[in-house]
Parts: C-alpha cells; sequence; structure tokens
C-alpha cells in the first residue's frame, strides 16, 4: 500500500528526499493552482509555489501532527499568499485601511465601461478580465478568500482554519469581496 | 431579521454552507419576500459570472518546471553550510586579516572590535527572517573576486526587490564559470557532475546526453545515477527526456524505488506514450510471473477503469488478468 502523510513526513524528517518529494506531489498542482488563482501569472505563481515549498521543507522536522499535513500546508500557501505583494512591494491591491473607499470603484468602472465599448475581446475573456480587474482591488484577505472559495472550492471552515481566523471572519470577507466585486461589475453587467 | 442577514444566508445558501433548519428558513422568508428573490436571482448570475473567470488549472508543463526549479533551490539549501560553520568561517577570515597588522596593540584592539562584529553578526543571523534562501552574497567569503575573473557568465538574475525607491535592491543570479573535465564513469565526481545534469540542466538536448551517458552505466547501479534518473522521470517538464530517463531506468533491477516511479508514471504522468511504456515493461513482468504488490494492481485497476487512453486501459485489464491467472 502506499504510505499516507504521516509515514511520507516522517520518511522526509529522516533526510529521505524521495519521501519529501511523493508528500509535496500529492499537493503541489493545487498550490500552484492556487497560486496562479491568486495572483493571475505565471512568474508569481511559481515564486509563491517555491516559496511555499521552502517553507514546508525548513518547518517539516517542526510539524506536531496536531492537524492535517494538508491544513498545515494550505495555512502557509495563506500566508506566503497574503505576504507575497507586501515582499515584492506590488502596488497591485488596495491596502487594508483602504479597501472601502469607493474612489477606485468609480475609475474601474469607467475603465470597464470604456473596455467594453473599445475593445474585440470574445466575451468570457472579457468578462474574466473584468473580474481580475475587480479583484485586485480587494484587499488581501479578500482576495485569498474569494479564491480559496470560488476557485478552489474550500469550505469557510477550512479557509477559517488556514487563515487562523473565526469562521465570522471569513465570511465578512467573503461577503464583503462578493459586495465589491459586483458593485463594480454592475456597470458592465447590470 | 433583519434584510442584511437574510442576504448573508442567501450567499451561504448558494455555496452549501447554510445548516438545514435555517436553509427552512430562508426558504419560508423567500416564499413572501421579492426583495431577496430577486436578490437571489442576482447572486446566481454573478456565480455565473465568476464560473466563467475561473483561471484554467496550471499546465502540466509548468507545474513540472516549477518542481525542477525548487529541487535546485532544496539541492542548494541542503548544501548550504549552516549557522554555526559561517560564523567560523567569517570569524577565521577576520582573524587572518588581522594576523597581518604588527602592531600589537592594535591588533588587540582590532582583535576586540572584531569580537564584537562578530556578535553583532550572530545577533542579526539569529534573528534574520527564515526566507532569505538565495542570499548569495552571504555565501561568498568575497564575491568581487568571482565577479571580476574574466571566465565567469552571469545568468539566471530573479529580482527579489526590483524597487529602486529605497536606494537599493536586492537580487540573485548564478555565476557560472567553464570547467573542462575528462574522466571515467567510475570517478564519483564524474557521477556527481552527470547527475546534477541530469536533473538541473537547462537545456533538455543536454539533459538528454547526460542521460544517454547514464544510462550506459546502468549495470553498475550506482544509487546517485538512479536516483538522479527517478528525478527526472518524475519531474523533468520534457516528455522526451523522462522517455529517455524512462528506459535507462528499465535496465535497472526492479526494486521498490523502481515499483514507485512506474507507479508514478502511470497516476500522474499526462504523456500517454509513456504510460503506454509503463504497461508494457509490467506486462513483460506480469508474463515473467513477476510478483506484483498492492500498489501495482491498484493503479493497474485504476487505468483500466479511468485512463482516457483506451490502449491503456486495455492494456492494463490484460495485465491484469495475467496476474489474476499466471
Amino acid at each position: 500500500m502506499a504510505l499516507d502523510d504521516q509515514d511520507l513526513i516522517l520518511e522526509a524528517c529522516r533526510g529521505n528526499m524521495q519521501a519529501f518529494e511523493e508528500l509535496i506531489f500529492r499537493y503541489d498542482d493545487q498550490v500552484l493552482s492556487i497560486a496562479m488563482s491568486y495572483v493571475g501569472n505565471t512568474d508569481d505563481a511559481k515564486d509563491i509555489y517555491q516559496e511555499v515549498f521552502i517553507r514546508v521543507f525548513k518547518s517539516l522536522p517542526k510539524f506536531q501532527f496536531k492537524s492535517q499535513f494538508s491544513t498545515w500546508l494550505y495555512r502557509i500557501v495563506t500566508n506566503v499568499c497574503l505576504t507575497y505583494h507586501a515582499k515584492k512591494k506590488g502596488k497591485s491591491f488596495i491596502p487594508v485601511e483602504d479597501e472601502y473607499s469607493n474612489d477606485s470603484e468609480d475609475e474601474i468602472g469607467n475603465t470597464l465601461v470604456s473596455d467594453l465599448e473599445s475593445d474585440n475581446m470574445t466575451i468570457n475573456n472579457e468578462i474574466t478580465e473584468h473580474i481580475k480587474n475587480a479583484m485586485n482591488t480587494l484587499s488581501r484577505q479578500q482576495k485569498i478568500v474569494f479564491t480559496m472559495r470560488h476557485y478552489e472550492g474550500f469550505k469557510l471552515r477550512e479557509i477559517a482554519q488556514m487563515m487562523q481566523c473565526a469562521e465570522g471572519t471569513v465570511k465578512k470577507y467573503l461577503f464583503s469581496a462578493t459586495e465589491r466585486i459586483r458593485g463594480q461589475l454592475r456597470a458592465v453587467y447590470p | 431579521m433583519p434584510h442584511d442577514k437574510w442576504r448573508d444566508w442567501l450567499q451561504l445558501s448558494l455555496y452549501g454552507e447554510l445548516s438545514e433548519t435555517d436553509q427552512t428558513d430562508l426558504e419560508g422568508h423567500l416564499k413572501g419576500c421579492n426583495i431577496c428573490c430577486e436578490e437571489l436571482e442576482q447572486l446566481k448570475r454573478f456565480q455565473h459570472l465568476i464560473a466563467i473567470a475561473t483561471p484554467p488549472r496550471p499546465d502540466q508543463s509548468i507545474l513540472m518546471d516549477a518542481r525542477r526549479n525548487l529541487r535546485t533551490v532544496l539541492q542548494y539549501e541542503m548544501d548550504r553550510p549552516g549557522v554555526r560553520e559561517r560564523l567560523f568561517e567569517w570569524f577565521w577570515m577576520i582573524k587572518r586579516r588581522f594576523e597581518d597588522i604588527e602592531l600589537p596593540s592594535m591588533q588587540s584592539a582590532l582583535g576586540g572590535l572584531a569580537f564584537v562584529t562578530l556578535g553583532v553578526l550572530m545577533g542579526l543571523n539569529y534573528n534574520r527572517p527564515q526566507n532569505d534562501v538565495m542570499n548569495i552574497q552571504a555565501e561568498l567569503a568575497n564575491p568581487d573576486d568571482i565577479l571580476t575573473r574574466g571566465d565567469v557568465d552571469i545568468s539566471n538574475v530573479r529580482f527579489l526587490d526590483s524597487d529602486p525607491s529605497d536606494g537599493s535592491i536586492e537580487f540573485v543570479f548564478e555565476a557560472v564559470r567553464s570547467v573542462q573535465m575528462k574522466g571515467s564513469l567510475d570517478d564519483p565526481l564524474v557521477q556527481q557532475v552527470l547527475s546534477f545534469a541530469v536533473v538541473n540542466e537547462q537545456n533538455p538536448g543536454v539533459r538528454l546526453k547526460a542521460i544517454n551517458a547514464v544510462g550506459a552505466y546502468a549495470q553498475l547501479s550506482t544509487d546517485e545515477f538512479k536516483n538522479a534518473l527517478i528525478t527526472a522521470l518524475k519531474t523533468d517538464s520534457n516528455s522526451g527526456v523522462r522517455k529517455e530517463a524512462f528506459y535507462a531506468l528499465i535496465k535497472y533491477p526492479f526494486d521498490p524505488a523502481i515499483k514507485d516511479v512506474m507507479v508514478h508514471v502511470l497516476t500522474h504522468d499526462g504523456n500517454a506514450a509513456l504510460r503506454i511504456e509503463a504497461i508494457n515493461m509490467l506486462h513483460a513482468r506480469a508474463r515473467g510471473k513477476f510478483p506484483f504488490d498492492q500498489d501495482l494492481v491498484e493503479v493497474l485497476k485504476t487505468r483500466m477503469e479511468t485512463d482516457d487512453n483506451a490502449y491503456i486501459r486495455t492494456s492494463a485489464r490484460i495485465v491484469l488478468d495475467d496476474i489474476a491467472n499466471p
């Protein structure tokens, strides 16, 4: 029978790199997928993927089996995603303290309308682009919750475990993210 | 209950995250509330738009590339000396510099300074963030010496901080110097370099050549080569390279490591031709009365039922028949 996660972790901690690889290959496609959904481009997603598994590699000996390995791993993914832009000093999201500011909403609404009038993208690409733009106005927490729920299908309880916060907090992020995106899409998809 | 609460429940209901009791209450409310019915329709339209914008799963080649990069970085992590070794290295380097100074009092003063500096460095080292994995500058005694040599190529520059607004930027790069080498495949250094090339070389043509050389040496069955081939077969983004690694690996005795990599190919490899090769190899073993363990039987059953390639489904069934009726 194939080894379970716990056996692979113990083997990996003894220095067995094949066991470590087998362990991460069970989850790494989803880690990359989360990263892609979150940052929206391959290069940054690969950076996040790498950072996640380096942290796993370094921290695995400290793993105490108090939770599932997957929960622990996705917690690391969430942390890396949340700190990624700050580390890169990127400006692709609105800081948390500005998240309820309405200024950017008007700007994006105008951009969306002018986009609609001018370009010849197919309708699905157009929708994707608008949603991507809208998502980039979310706070990091709103974005990761929205990504995990809508694109990766995690339950709110699971997301709360990953973010180490209450389920109610996750709901708050999700509802506010949904409202914000809906508000911006209303300009083009009433 | 205020309408805002019902609106939240509408969303939770669409996510399937509402308890049975709450769902019943919500459905009761919806029967008499046009505002919430309209809100529900809008939320459904919104979810439809979001579903359209769901990003595709990452391409297999992107995943393979990410795995290969990760492997290189992890190798670097394992090879780098620990904090204690580096502190001793710094200490001896400082000490050597001071030994050139002839004035004894100056030696004592600078010696004291060196210890203070070492203490500060130790403090910084223990307090530094965990993620500065590729801080090459800290790894080199004197990077200037290396960078000013004429025979060094700089490549693979990657920015950690490309924003110059604070007066500094940070990046990692590879400083590569050509080394010509001629030797027997028995030489451990040659084996090390070839194994490295199999796994880490950027050019797939070079990886192929390295695999061919390693494959020719399979009769001596060195673990270094075998592990490199297993890694290439599991992680290389180029299917041609994986195929060559496969051909080289089947020359090795069929031990648990080879069995695991066959299971991996059958389960994860997106290239049908490779899965066919793996099935054919297992078929030959089944005819040779090779004992199959539960892992192999399970993976064959899965292939028989779910593989999108008809030849693989049929072959898996035949192999399973041969195992059941030896």
